[in-house]
């Protein structure tokens, strides 16, 4: 790589012609962006000098909201944070609103849940992989196959939750419903089939000489750097930070399952997407061990209709697939909460996108940006 | 809450983060405030979790008085308090000393008031359009 690159700041030198900097506004409206999300990049010719990011044009007062509603209306609301990921946010929303209130939902619902969240972490990396490859240049080719796969799994929610996106499945003390005869079959078949396509797609991708030119060096975040600005999920552990909240905090059943965190070595835009790619595989070793763990009996616990929760706080928080989604509640024991407060790890995640992006060239700020995965649904709520 | 909480003041919220700092708890995961209107004060709230040791979490509550609340910014020893503090700025009009230039996160510059408080009035359809402030311009 040439030097220049790696440099903070393009260099003036004063025997030459000085020019001034470009100032250039990349969206709201820009398909690079994935969603209402404006970057304003100073440039010096075609490398970025500055980058500020904009946020709030997707800003709907979530929390504001979520303050007016009863805690189990607030369920459907949490679909439109991160609404790629909806049975993920559910079920943080409800292991914060179970915290609050000291309940413990019942086995099946457990491994329910880690089944549901797991299938969406699929879904999720499926969709941030192939939109990368399209940040790229290669224009909806692997999207293409990254959909059809995606399109089986929304299938499977579509048949246990009634719906593909929005799914509003989790309930304070377990989920709305139980998995429907047969699923568990059609969950396996799938992924015993997925390692075929992974395979597959890694050989379209990994050792692809565009694909790496483009990703290796790219956006390089330090370890420590990361860590000091709460960078989490998969590119805190691009970066090389063994920390997964599924073995750190161990909540739920997730210690009695047999998986191993994929942790980068440099934390380039290469890293993130290979930390993605092995994450996968991971899931799909849990998937098989909750298929086989999966325990008969009821998946709601006893929780009174009218939801009343103690008077007190809690912060309830998972590994979601864009990393930590947390939720704060405060409760002044009436049924709607005092305050709701989302964690959002993708608009933390942005917290060092400057960083990343100066001294690269424009179109790298655009894969860089891909890289990190934000929904602007959860980053603006 | 879950986990040790501590109660500190704004006079020595930077020491007690320094500490729990060098004790090993290098994340600060969660920044937010609460308005409590009742007793006419704001808290913010800060979750800490320690990568390391996989420790946590440990918060920290600051009360401050509801009418011009000020905090010490923790933006020089954590930078995830950037958009956080940013964020409780814009919805419930905390100051942060220490971080000059703060800016609104997610609504525009002009907007007035701060939507979270829990006295805030919406500036919905019910309120008449005054036609002496159309005539002004």
């Amino acid at each position: 790589m040439d030097e220049h690159m790696s440099a903070n700041a393009p260099a003036h030198d004063p025997e030459l012609l000085d020019t001034d900097l470009l100032e250039l506004s990349i969206g709201p409206q820009h398909p690079s962006t994935h969603g209402v999300f404006r970057m304003v990049a100073k440039l010096d010719g075609e490398n970025i000098a500055a980058l500020e990011p904009v946020f709030g044009y997707l800003h709907r007062c979530h929390e504001k909201i979520g303050e007016s509603l009863t805690y189990l209306q607030n369920m459907p609301m949490t679909d439109r944070l991160d609404y790629i990921c909806g049975p993920a946010n559910n079920i943080a929303y409800a292991i914060a609103a179970e915290k609050l209130a000291g309940i413990q939902p019942p086995e099946r619902a457990e491994y329910i849940r880690v089944i549901m969240t797991e299938l969406t972490r699929l879904v999720n990396h499926l969709l941030l992989v192939g939109f990368l490859t399209n940040d790229l240049g290669a224009f909806f080719t692997p999207v293409l196959y990254a959909f059809r796969e995606r399109e089986k799994i929304l299938d499977i929610f579509e048949a246990i939750t009634g719906g593909r996106m929005c799914t509003n499945y989790a309930r304070i003390g377990g989920v709305a419903r139980d998995f429907p005869e047969g699923i568990t079959a059609e969950i396996r078949t799938l992924i015993d089939a997925f390692p075929r396509f992974l395979d597959e797609f890694e050989l379209l991708l990994s050792e692809n000489e565009i694909l790496q030119n483009r990703c290796v060096g790219t956006g390089v975040l330090a370890a420590a750097a990361a860590v000091n600005a709460g960078i989490s999920g998969p590119v805190l552990r691009a970066s090389g930070v063994n920390y997964d909240i599924r073995k750190a905090d161990g909540y739920s059943i997730y210690p009695r399952f047999d998986f191993r965190v994929p942790v980068g070595q440099t934390g380039d835009t290469y890293d993130r997407y290979l930390v993605r790619i092995c994450e996968m595989r991971e899931s799909l070793k849990i998937l098989r061990q909750a298929l086989a763990g999966l325990p008969d009996g009821p998946v709601q616990a006893k929780v009174p209709k009218l939801f009343k929760p103690p008077r007190g706080d809690a912060y309830g928080r998972i590994e979601g697939p864009k990393g930590e989604l947390g939720f704060y509640l405060v409760s002044d024991g009436s049924t709607k909460p005092f305050r709701y407060k989302v964690r959002p790890p993708s608009l933390i995640n942005l917290t060092l996108l400057e960083e990343m992006c100066v001294g690269h060239k424009i179109a790298d700020a655009v894969i860089i940006l891909g890289s990190i995965d934000i929904v602007l649904g959860e980053v603006d709520r | 809450m879950n986990g040790e909480v501590r109660q500190v003041t704004a006079q020595d919220l930077l020491a007690e983060v320094g500490r729990l700092q060098a004790a090993g708890f290098d994340y600060l995961s969660l920044v937010t405030a609460v308005d409590f209107i009742a007793e006419d004060q704001i808290e913010l709230v800060y979750c800490f979790y320690s990568i390391a040791s996989r420790k946590g979490p440990v918060t920290l509550k600051l009360r401050l008085p509801r009418t011009a609340p000020r905090a010490p910014s923790l933006l020089p020893l954590f930078r995830s308090a950037d958009l956080q503090e940013r964020e409780i700025y814009d919805l419930f009009g905390v100051e942060f000393e220490g971080r000059p230039g703060i800016k609104r996160l997610l609504l525009w510059d002009t907007f007035q008031g701060h939507p979270l408080r829990k006295d805030f009035q919406p500036d919905d359809d019910d309120r008449p359009v005054i036609m002496d402030e159309r005539r002004g311009q």
